[in-house]
């Protein structure tokens, strides 16, 4: 059972005071009036009692004198009818009196009801002899003669029952009057008892009607005192709703939203004021279908009361919106709105209404935003720093150059004219095979970021190059893309040329003995000498093992005569031996269980040599102990890639399907990765070879393995027929 | 209003939303489609503009410039597939002026209040080089419509 607490009691203590006191008083005023009705019965019956003693006084002397006019033979008509109204008079006042002492309840009383009872008693007889009397006529009493007038015998009747009456009822009417003053005594005596207890009775009337004045003027004072605080409370309250930046507003249960609402709502959501709109309603033209139905659910969820709010949180899909308000002109401002919501309750136990908060919180949202792109850019510039640092510098500058080179050649590609559907996939070949050879030199300096850049434009060719009808304007994903990476490499060239000065730095301060450097010592031991270049073999080694990692397959790498590379073809093998390496690990060289299963050693080998062939050629040979060229496997992926149609698929004979493997976009790798599956890096051997005006030979056994022999001319060679000449 | 969809717009789409631009104005306004070239960098020297250029400047989100330049053949061939038969310099003006007006309709439609937007200027002179922000490199966009050759320059930090 819910106690009511102390402020409730205060509140409730004089409604009760009055209610007693009006209820005190209503039973006063009864008691009054029926005090007041039985004291104006008392009065009346005192009024009767008192008329009726004299009244056997009055009839004694009517009889009188009737007694002496029959003595003296006169008149006697109208004390006769006098006694006969008296007689009436007095029986109707006894009447009256016994209503009026049952009504004062004098009957009741022992006494009063003996005296009443008496006086009856005593006016029986009288009124019986009245009663004969009245029989007698009042004409024929009395007979003229000679010797004057002398009673007939109905005037000696008369007079012998008057003289009768007057003798038998002397005693009787004094007794009478003495019972009936008895009477009127204690009707008086009564009358002065009740009259006191009216008295009384009204004085106490009079002290609850002013105790329930002063209940209802204390009443009217707190009802004014809280009439005060209420207007108090509501000034506070405008002034709070008026104040405060955040949106406020009462969603009730049927989903409307309250009259009161702080003035800010209107400004956060540029809406006319809510009153009377379904939240649904209000929300309908911020965001779109998806998250006005989350909200409905969102919303329901805070009406069941068992839910708790604190953990549903988490899944307010109006947490963070972004929202676009058009303007009449300009553009459409972009801001962002957290609405949060609250249950309120009320005196009873449920929810009575959902308290929701709308604020605009861009600015918080702008500052992470700008903070995460900051922590995000931070990380990144460690990362290449850690790069720049684990690479060897001449490596490096020469792979920064060949960058730039290689996103100026694309550039120029793109920049040559001719927006044909031939032309414009000749440019995305164009682009793919510098993608494709930048992103090997990459990964075999273990480069990731130039890696995922370089990924990321191939990706973007390898979608043009299926799309159909392509247009220019499609190209803009892919400029974008090299200008991005363009920057990248003129970050990294900015930080490398750093790092060279820090290590000169610390090389030079090196010089100086250390025993008058103090410190200078631990700096010299610290920083280590630039390494020498490292030379091709260390790169192929490292693209091996980055190549090969993610697989089965384990791979070695026996390198020949790289060292006797001219400068004039340095980057050419380096590139051919990029694409080779990671085209035989990808490829060629199988997983070690297949590999166990055919009775090969289950680590591949993967020989490159570099020789000088004839005096007009130099010879480059990359050769893989793996699973051979399967022309039928070419021509089935010929044939699924679209590159032959099934006539000329028929018709591919072995060394047409080995050609087929130098084709753009061919390969029999099942899935696309940053290694393989975009069918380029043959691609770039062969346009790399042919630049250089040389030849490419294949020769290939199933299950056993594949040789590349590339012939690059020399360019020193003498002519035999010139030197034979001389 | 309308929902935002939560994203930001990548460089691409934005360079995008003004190619479409370009794009849009001929097949609507001149009633004849252009074809756009393939983009390229402005790597080693600043793009020289055309005859008449109208041009954007751009700053908040991005500090930058999107400029259409293109010869005054071309403009007033298009003046004539618009039933205008007043060439003057002042009318070519206009019309540069005009679609640099729609790229920043589209802009300001797209972007948002990130970006804030000039009123669109016009260069008459050919030769000239615009000023770019520091950093920025320009993208090249090479708009042909019949036989004229027109380009956008957006170069945007």
């Amino acid at each position: 059972m819910a106690r009511l607490s102390l402020n409730q009691r205060v509140q409730w203590l004089p409604l009760a005071l009055a209610a007693v006191c009006t209820a005190a008083l209503a039973l006063l005023l009864f008691t009054g009036v029926r005090l007041a009705a039985r004291l104006q019965s008392a009065s009346s019956a005192l009024q009767l009692a008192s008329g009726l003693t004299a009244q056997p006084q009055l009839l004694r002397s009517e009889l009188t004198l009737i007694q002496r006019g029959l003595e003296t033979q006169t008149y006697v008509g109208d004390s006769l009818r006098s006694l006969a109204a008296g007689r009436t008079t007095s029986n109707q006042a006894y009447a009256r009196l016994e209503t009026a002492m049952r009504a004062a309840g004098l009957a009741a009383r022992t006494d009063a009801a003996s005296r009443y009872a008496q006086a009856r008693t005593h006016w029986q007889p009288l009124d019986d002899g009245l009663a004969r009397l009245e029989k007698t006529r009042s004409a024929g009493l009395y007979a003229d003669s000679a010797g004057g007038s002398t009673l007939t015998a109905s005037g000696t009747a008369l007079k012998r029952a008057v003289d009768e009456l007057l003798a038998t009822q002397s005693h009787n009417t004094a007794a009478l009057a003495g019972e009936l003053g008895d009477l009127a005594a204690l009707v008086r005596t009564a009358v002065v008892r009740d009259g006191q207890s009216l008295r009384t009775l009204l004085l106490g009337g009079a002290g609850l009607a002013s105790l329930l004045l002063a209940t209802m003027l204390y009443f009217a004072w707190r009802a004014g005192q809280a009439a005060r605080a209420a207007s108090e409370a509501q000034r506070q309250i405008g002034n709070i709703l008026g104040t405060v930046r955040e949106g406020l507003f009462l969603i009730a249960r049927d989903g409307r939203i309250g009259g009161a609402h702080s003035d800010s709502l209107v400004a956060l959501l540029r809406a006319p004021a809510p009153a009377g709109q379904t939240f649904e309603e209000l929300l309908r033209p911020l965001v779109d279908e998806k998250t006005l139905l989350g909200a409905g659910k969102f919303l329901g969820l805070l009406w069941k009361d068992k839910v708790n709010e604190e953990l549903i949180e988490s899944v307010n899909p109006l947490s963070q919106i972004e929202v676009n308000f058009q303007r009449a002109q300009g553009p459409a401002e972009q801001r962002y709105l957290s609405f949060s919501f609250r249950r309120a309750r009320g005196a009873g136990a449920g929810t009575d209404f959902v308290l929701g908060v709308v604020a605009d919180v861009t600015d918080r949202v702008l500052l992470q935003r700008e903070l995460e792109q900051l922590r995000a850019s931070n990380d990144s510039q460690s990362s290449l720093l850690l790069q720049l640092l684990q690479t060897e510098p001449v490596q490096l500058q020469s792979f920064l150059n060949n960058v730039e080179v290689g996103v100026r050649r694309c550039n120029a590609l793109l920049r040559s004219p001719g927006i044909g559907a031939a032309e414009l996939q000749q440019k995305i070949q164009g682009v793919f095979r510098e993608m494709h050879s930048l992103k090997g030199e990459a990964a075999a300096l273990g480069m990731d970021s130039f890696v995922e850049r370089t990924h990321a434009v191939e990706e973007l060719l390898a979608a043009l190059r299926e799309q159909a009808g392509l247009a220019g304007d499609d190209f803009v994903g892919v400029v974008v893309k090299l200008d991005d990476l363009l920057s990248h490499q003129q970050l990294l060239a900015a930080m490398q040329e750093r790092v060279d000065q820090a290590r000169n730095a610390a090389v030079s301060a090196s010089d100086i003995p250390p025993d008058k450097h103090g410190d200078t010592a631990v700096i010299s031991t610290r920083a280590a000498p630039a390494p020498r270049p490292a030379g091709l073999e260390q790169i192929l080694q490292r693209l091996a093992r980055e190549v090969s990692a993610p697989g089965a397959r384990e791979v070695r790498l026996a390198c020949e005569g790289l060292e006797r590379v001219p400068a004039e073809y340095a980057g050419v093998v380096r590139d051919i031996s990029i694409q080779m390496v990671r085209n035989a690990i990808v490829h060629g060289i199988e997983a070690r269980d297949e590999r166990a299963a055919a009775g090969k050693p289950p680590v591949g080998t993967i020989r490159i040599r570099f020789s000088e062939a004839s005096p007009q050629e130099y010879s480059l040979l990359v050769e893989d102990d793996g699973q051979g060229l399967d022309p039928a496997r070419i021509r089935d992926h010929a044939l699924e890639r679209g590159l032959l149609d099934v006539e000329q698929a028929a018709a591919l004979n072995q060394t047409g399907a080995y050609r087929m493997i130098f084709q753009p976009g061919f390969s029999t790798a099942s899935e696309v990765t940053e290694h393989a599956g975009r069918g380029v890096g043959l691609d770039v051997v062969n346009t790399t070879v042919r630049e250089c005006g040389g030849r490419i030979g294949i020769s290939t056994q199933p299950g056993k393995y594949t040789r590349f022999k590339m012939m690059l001319p020399r360019h020193d060679a003498t002519d035999p027929a010139q030197s034979s000449a001389a | 209003m309308i929902a935002g969809n939560g994203t930001a717009m990548t460089l691409e789409s934005e360079v995008g939303v003004f190619v479409a631009g370009v794009l849009h104005y001929f097949a609507s306004s001149v009633q004849q489609a252009a074809r756009c070239g393939t983009p390229h960098l402005a790597l080693s020297e600043r793009p020289e503009i055309a005859d008449y250029t109208g041009i954007i400047r751009i700053s908040g989100k991005r500090t930058g410039l999107v400029a259409f330049t293109a010869p005054k053949s071309m403009l007033s061939v298009m003046l004539m597939r618009m039933q205008e038969t007043d060439m003057s310099h002042e009318n070519l003006c206009d019309l540069v002026g005009e679609i640099a007006n729609t790229l920043s309709g589209n802009a300001r439609r797209d972007f948002g209040h990130q970006f804030q937007i000039s009123v669109p200027e016009v260069v008459a002179g050919r030769g000239g080089t615009l000023e770019y922000p520091a950093q920025g490199r320009p993208i090249v966009i090479p708009i042909e419509w019949r036989n004229y050759h027109a380009r956008l320059i957006v170069c945007l930090q």
